[in-house]
């Protein structure tokens, strides 16, 4: 995709597209906006292609972070309404979610969604809102009625029990 | 310090927070660490969005958007990469000279580059995608600071003003194409100068202008 390669960047597209559209459906909801945040997401991953460090990771993570990118644009642009998060952890902690992709990241997201499972309510929604919703720890304090604290506490916490699956792998 | 690192992997971290943070990370190499493994978690959390497929014609829709596009020269992308960097070393210099300090550069073209080397890799880290630095002016067109405007999760401006023509409230407007006015926040200028962070709740690629309107004056930064 990078040299523009015009098969190569078909057989990119066709191969993660379902990701990336899924992604896009999970965060802003609304069907044709989904489909907007998906192309446009493939095109600034086109766009930003040269810079893809291979070195960093992996693809689908990239691209996916990038389809995360322009749907929190596209609701901040459109105001559209995103899932509620309680939704959108019951959609990420589905068994059924399995991925069929590389090895490796299908044994991250299960790790993932197990540590995310086992997560106290509370932190995950403070997870999934910033990492989904785009919002900041003093928005999802004001949407949730708590305190800024007690918001930051829960996202510390939250991320620090995610990072730990990953720090067992790599021992 | 350490409890901001999970704000800023996971884009809950504030305007200002986030300018703090990402300057500090920039300079501690455990702090980085940190940052990475946090990010990398956060990432992993996207993996878990189900596959759903597009709708007919997804795919080729999109290869006729790419076509559509054209693909920038190497050297217009070497420049507009030099044009970032050299943004983001000076934003450095900015950053740490709002928290008061006083950054001297022994070796400038090696202390700017080692700068920006670290910058790129902390825009990197947190999903940002670049960062705009563009002159504030005065009514006459006098320079009077500088607004840097950074595209990530979230977005945000950091407005520096050096040599306002007068102190007092100032209302920091966000004009969009459109021409609409978007209120972001209110700084106040004191002895002429000062600096503020807000966050940016549209794309950079959306705004137009910057304002800083009080009742005495008015600042505008055009992109």
């Amino acid at each position: 995709m990078a040299a523009g390669d015009p098969q190569a960047t078909a057989s990119f597209v066709r191969r993660f597209q379902a990701r990336v559209f899924g992604l896009a459906v999970s965060i802003v909801g609304a069907t044709a906006t989904a489909e907007d945040v998906a192309q446009e997401a493939f095109v600034r991953a086109w766009r930003y292609a040269g810079g893809y460090d291979p070195r960093r990771g992996a693809v689908l993570p990239w691209l996916l972070s990038i389809t995360r990118n322009a749907a929190i644009d596209a609701i901040r642009l459109r105001r559209d309404r995103p899932y509620e998060p309680e939704v959108m952890l019951a959609l990420l902690t589905a068994a059924d979610n399995a991925i069929a992709e590389p090895s490796d990241e299908v044994a991250d997201a299960d790790r993932i969604r197990v540590a995310l499972r086992g997560l106290p309510l509370e932190q995950a929604t403070a997870v999934v809102l910033a990492i989904f919703h785009g919002l900041t720890a003093k928005e999802i304090a004001e949407r949730q009625g708590v305190p800024l604290g007690t918001v930051k506490t829960r996202i510390r916490l939250g991320m620090s029990r995610l990072r730990d699956h990953f720090e067992v792998r790599d021992e | 310090m350490h409890g901001l690192l999970p704000e800023l992997a996971t884009g809950a971290a504030a305007g200002d927070d986030r300018a703090w943070a990402l300057a500090h990370v920039s300079r501690c190499q455990d702090c980085r660490r940190d940052l990475n493994q946090l990010t990398t978690a956060a990432d992993a959390v996207l993996l878990l969005a189900p596959s759903v497929e597009p709708p007919p014609r997804f795919e080729s829709t999109v290869l006729a958007r790419l076509d559509a596009a054209s693909t920038p020269p190497p050297r217009r992308r070497l420049l507009a990469r030099r044009r970032v960097v050299a943004a983001l070393a000076f934003a450095v210099c900015m950053l740490v000279a709002a928290g008061g300090g006083a950054l001297y550069v022994q070796s400038r073209t090696a202390e700017d580059r080692r700068l920006a080397e670290q910058y790129r890799q902390t825009l990197a880290v947190a999903n940002g995608r670049y960062l705009k630095a563009t002159t504030l002016t005065t009514a006459d067109a006098r320079p009077a600071g500088t607004v840097f405007l950074y595209q990530g999760n979230p977005s945000w401006l950091l407005v520096t003003v050096t040599t306002a023509p007068a102190d007092g409230a100032y209302s920091v407007l966000a004009v969009d194409r459109a021409g609409a006015a978007h209120a972001i926040g209110t700084c106040q200028v004191i002895n002429r100068t000062g600096t503020f962070g807000y966050r940016l709740r549209m794309a950079v690629a959306e705004v137009s202008e910057i304002r800083l309107q009080s009742t005495d004056a008015l600042l505008r930064a055009t992109r």
